[in-house]
């Protein structure tokens, strides 16, 4: 991790430490203080929050490097691969485990897949893991799952 | 009494029933998400129908082997079947990445056995006397034990002290999401009261390891990555390797039977606590994390000794030391048998038949997943681009069927993409899964120790055994810092 990133990232350990700090001071009556709900994040946060003055001032003792550092750069199937997860877990409610898990099958394959793509086994492995398993988990393992617009 | 116990459980139906919980059991381990409790609660119905011996045989297969099955995806996918391997995966994965899939699996398989017969020789010769001393242990000494557990947390921090540190208390902030426990006020909620009830083991577990990994992953050029190279013989580890993981597996078995016996504390704290002493009396410590075998026997055998150091309490004092061991009691409890210090003279023959069933219960997991290795190492020959969705799903569904509701679908995304973003912030994740959970552990039992000794929490050093647990865990941290010290040093040497 280069210095900029560490600083960056120091920094943002600071303010979400201060302000959740902040937070929780507001909440503690002095009366409570040991056993309050709020006394253990407190500590925590506190703690925290010195920690990431600590990694700050490394962060600036660090000698300076040039370019971007190779960890930093995102490539577009790791942001597709974050989205598309993101989408299948917004719509298993209302559209239901095996529509939604078919599609983000498919659509996950898509953008992982190298080479010619095999339709015909990108259809079965997405039937295997949305109405198979569906189907498998409501009669072996009683977990109903969604079942959004599709009623079966 | 005791030999007609040992030979009850050798009938064809009882041994039928062992055999098929620890297999359905090896399943649910297996898939990350399902655990051995769910798998207990889904059978402990069928249990009530069969005679007490056959019953006891089938959820003690399940809790066996859904135990074990956890190291199965821990090693191959890198994402714990169950909480308790979560520390399989630190060596275990880069193991599988390593081409030692086989080794790493053969190891967890035999030392799992290990420390599952370890904690039944406890269990059967030493029930009585160690549920004795247990029970003299209260708040204040959990307490310590617990301060104790999170100087692991020094020595699993990496080359940042402070990283691993930050790392923790992002841990143990996460845990305290919820119900405080103590006056039960909301606390974290973020505005989303769905959080009332904290966010589960099993949603921090799938969203760290699966989704952060697998975003991670499908970015790199793993995708790509040609099919797994393996060899297997025997159990994958020579005999050279074995004799020289011996001291390892003896202190993890300890370590596993005592904090099993502890109720309360877990397989996830004994397989940490083991792992991190693996690490610290290790000779060389910088390789844990990079894919040796230490780090994997010391993990699966801690968690299967805990399996039978919790039915210690259970079955001498009739407190559960964990979720399976209470549903057992329960189930004991349908069959008639109430389980505490009479239960040794009331029921004997049933108290051997456990014993029994639970000492064939690991021969049967030994036996069953050893013959599976083949076949397990297969999964790393199915390409990225099939594994990660169909493992995506798999999560979803271990999620959801955790508390049964889409929000913790949603919660594991979140997880996974924050355990993504302090990855990019060079952040370690076995710091903050040590403070999530140590953390509601320590906060809880300073509560009732504070209520309890009214404020007086001067008792912490007063009482003998909870001061020989701070003191211990001041002697471990001193003595991380000085390895660490005395590491650079060493560096600095040879770089001069």
């Amino acid at each position: 991790m280069g210095r900029k990133e560490r600083i960056l990232s120091s920094l943002v350990v600071v303010a979400a430490a201060t302000a959740g700090l902040l937070f929780c001071l507001k909440q503690i009556k002095p009366t409570q203080l040991p056993v309050h709900p709020y006394t253990f994040p407190a500590i925590i946060l506190g703690l925290m929050d010195a920690l990431g003055v600590i990694r700050l001032v490394q962060g600036f003792l660090i000698r300076p490097e040039g370019g971007a550092s190779k960890s930093s750069r995102l490539s577009w199937k790791c942001l597709a691969t974050a989205v598309l997860i993101g989408l299948f877990a917004w719509a298993m409610k209302p559209v239901g485990y095996v529509i939604s898990s078919f599609v983000y099958i498919i659509a996950q394959m898509l953008v992982l897949w190298e080479g010619k793509k095999r339709w015909w086994l990108m259809l079965i492995i997405a039937f295997f893991g949305s109405v198979v398993i569906y189907l498998m988990f409501r009669n072996l393992f009683n977990v109903m799952l969604p079942q959004g617009i599709l009623k079966f | 009494m005791a030999l007609d116990g040992l030979l009850s459980v050798f009938s064809p139906v009882v041994l039928f029933w062992n055999l098929f919980g620890t297999f359905v059991g090896i399943i649910f381990g297996a898939i990350p998400g399902l655990s051995a409790v769910m798998a207990m609660v889904l059978f402990m119905p069928i249990s009530f129908g069969l005679d007490v011996t056959s019953a006891i045989s089938l959820l003690l297969g399940l809790y066996v082997g859904g135990i074990s099955g956890g190291m199965i995806s821990a090693i191959l996918l890198k994402i714990p079947g169950t909480p308790s391997s979560m520390t399989t995966v630190f060596d275990g994965g880069p193991m599988a990445e390593n081409g030692e899939a086989s080794k790493a699996l053969g190891a967890g398989v035999f030392f799992s056995f290990l420390g599952g017969l370890a904690s039944a020789v406890f269990l059967m010769f030493l029930a009585q006397p160690l549920a004795r001393i247990a029970i003299h242990f209260g708040p204040f000494e959990y307490c310590s034990i617990t301060i104790m557990s999170l100087t692991i947390i020094a020595s699993l921090a990496g080359k940042s002290m402070i990283d691993g540190l930050i790392s923790g208390c992002i841990g143990i902030l996460i845990s305290f999401i919820g119900t405080a426990p103590i006056g039960g006020q909301m606390r974290l909620l973020l505005g989303q009261r769905k959080l009332m009830s904290g966010v589960s083991t099993v949603a921090l577990l799938l969203g760290m390891f699966a989704i952060a990994e697998i975003v991670s992953a499908s970015g790199s050029g793993e995708i790509k990555a040609e099919k797994a190279k393996y060899t297997l013989r025997g159990l994958g580890f020579s005999f050279k390797e074995f004799v020289s993981q011996i001291k390892n597996a003896v202190l993890s078995s300890l370590i596993g039977i005592i904090i099993g016996i502890l109720p309360g504390l877990g397989g996830n704290t004994s397989s940490l606590l083991a792992y991190s002493v693996a690490k610290e009396t290790s000779s060389y410590p910088e390789k844990f994390g990079t894919g040796i075998i230490d780090g994997v026997v010391a993990s699966e055998t801690a968690n299967n000794a805990n399996t039978g150091g919790a039915m210690i309490p259970m079955l001498a004092l009739g407190i559960p030391g964990n979720t399976p061991t209470a549903l057992l009691i329960a189930a004991l409890t349908v069959q008639g048998v109430n389980c505490g210090p009479l239960v040794f003279e009331k029921h004997g023959t049933l108290v051997y038949a456990i014993f029994a069933a639970f000492t064939l219960a690991n021969i049967f997991m030994f036996f069953l997943e050893w013959r599976s290795l083949k076949l397990f190492v297969r999964v790393l020959d199915v390409p990225k681009y099939i594994l990660y969705p169909v493992i995506i799903c798999m999560c979803f569904i271990g999620a959801f069927s955790n508390r049964n509701r889409v929000f913790e679908v949603g919660l594991v995304f979140i997880i996974g993409m924050l355990t993504w973003v302090m990855k990019k912030f060079g952040l370690q994740l076995a710091p903050c899964i040590i403070g999530f959970i140590l953390g509601p552990m320590i906060e809880r039992n300073f509560a009732y120790a504070y209520s309890q000794s009214e404020g007086d929490m001067w008792q912490l050093v007063t009482r003998p055994i909870s001061c020989a647990f701070l003191v211990l865990a001041v002697v471990m941290v001193i003595y991380v810092i000085y390895k660490k010290v005395r590491r650079e040093k060493n560096v600095l040497a040879d770089d001069g």
